[in-house]
């Protein structure tokens, strides 16, 4: 009757020993293969992008809007408020950053009453044109620089990192 | 510019651009008007930090006058005059002094170079948005007196 068992007693131990062994070993190699892949499995950061105003709202004249997003500082998250020029030129969206190329001050649009149609640095007098290129003549050596955008859906997204136009 | 290590550095590279001093003048007082004086004080650093920020390559944002409430007006002009030379012999042709501190308005006259004198708002009450918008109102009356400040070639 013993000999109707089809696992004997050595085979069962070995099964019981291997299959415990194993579930002990994934416990500890998978959480290393799982930081190993990490930056494979985290989300897509493309989704970084600020919705800052509506399409509807934007004229070919320059207008400041608020871009409130959050900075992430690794241990904490600041909230970060920046302001932007966004006007339209023909289809397109121009977004352009307010600092001044020279040394950093705010620019204003129109706000130089010899040139209503121009961004203005009160500091130095630097002037830009509307599609943010310096003036020559005027202290800055450079374009403003500019926001990337993206339209979803009627509203303007941008990205937090304003680059040199060149 | 800031009053900080990062930001030195470039002001030496560009002094000649930066010719006005931003310097607050903050009362203190531990008494009966204590309060009063924290308050002005945080509004008066808020302020600054935002004229900093609209006007940092033309102008250095130095630490803050700090004087005791009681301090005689005789004194703190001699101090404030100690500053003036201090300014002018390196180059600086404006100084722009920024106080919510009524005492100030009445010796604007003998103060070397631009006094902003603000009436302190509750700012601290306000949710950072409402908050935002003040300091914003704020420097929208702020930059034209810079600015005409900026028009006397020789201000001090």
């Amino acid at each position: 009757m013993e000999k109707d068992h089809n696992v004997s007693r050595r085979q069962f131990l070995t099964y019981a020993l291997l299959g415990t062994g194993g579930f002990m070993a994934a416990g500890v190699i998978m959480p290393m293969v799982r930081f190993g892949v990490d930056p494979i499995l985290q989300a897509d950061a493309e989704d970084d992008m600020v919705d800052v105003a509506a399409v509807d709202d934007l004229t070919d004249v320059p207008q400041a809007f608020d871009m409130e997003y959050e900075q992430d500082h690794g241990w904490h998250v600041e909230q970060v408020t920046e302001t932007v020029w966004i006007h339209m030129e023909g289809d397109e969206v121009v977004a352009l950053s307010p600092t001044c190329t020279h040394l950093g001050c705010t620019v204003n649009w129109g706000t130089d009453p010899d040139n209503p149609e121009q961004f203005f640095c009160p500091c130095h007098f630097g002037r830009f044109e509307r599609d943010g290129t310096n003036v020559q003549g005027t202290p800055p050596t450079e374009p403003l620089h500019r926001y990337e955008h993206e339209v979803r859906d009627g509203r303007v997204f941008l990205g937090t990192n304003p680059s040199p136009q060149i | 510019m800031q009053w900080q290590t990062a930001d030195i550095d470039t002001y030496q590279q560009s002094q000649s651009y930066v010719d006005t001093a931003l310097i607050p003048l903050l009362s203190v007082s531990l008494g009966e008007e204590m309060k009063s004086a924290v308050a002005m004080g945080e509004y008066i650093s808020l302020i600054s930090m935002e004229m900093e920020k609209q006007f940092r390559g033309r102008v250095l944002q130095l630490p803050p006058l700090v004087y005791p409430q009681n301090e005689s007006q005789e004194t703190l002009l001699q101090h404030v005059d100690a500053w003036a030379d201090e300014l002018k012999s390196n180059g600086k042709n404006h100084i722009i002094w920024v106080t919510a501190d009524p005492s100030w308005k009445k010796v604007e006259n003998d103060l070397p170079g631009l006094l902003l004198w603000l009436p302190h708002l509750p700012i601290e009450h306000m949710d950072k948005k409402l908050q935002q918008k003040t300091l914003n109102d704020q420097m929208k009356e702020i930059l034209p007196q810079v600015m005409k400040e900026w028009q006397q070639e020789k201000g001090l």
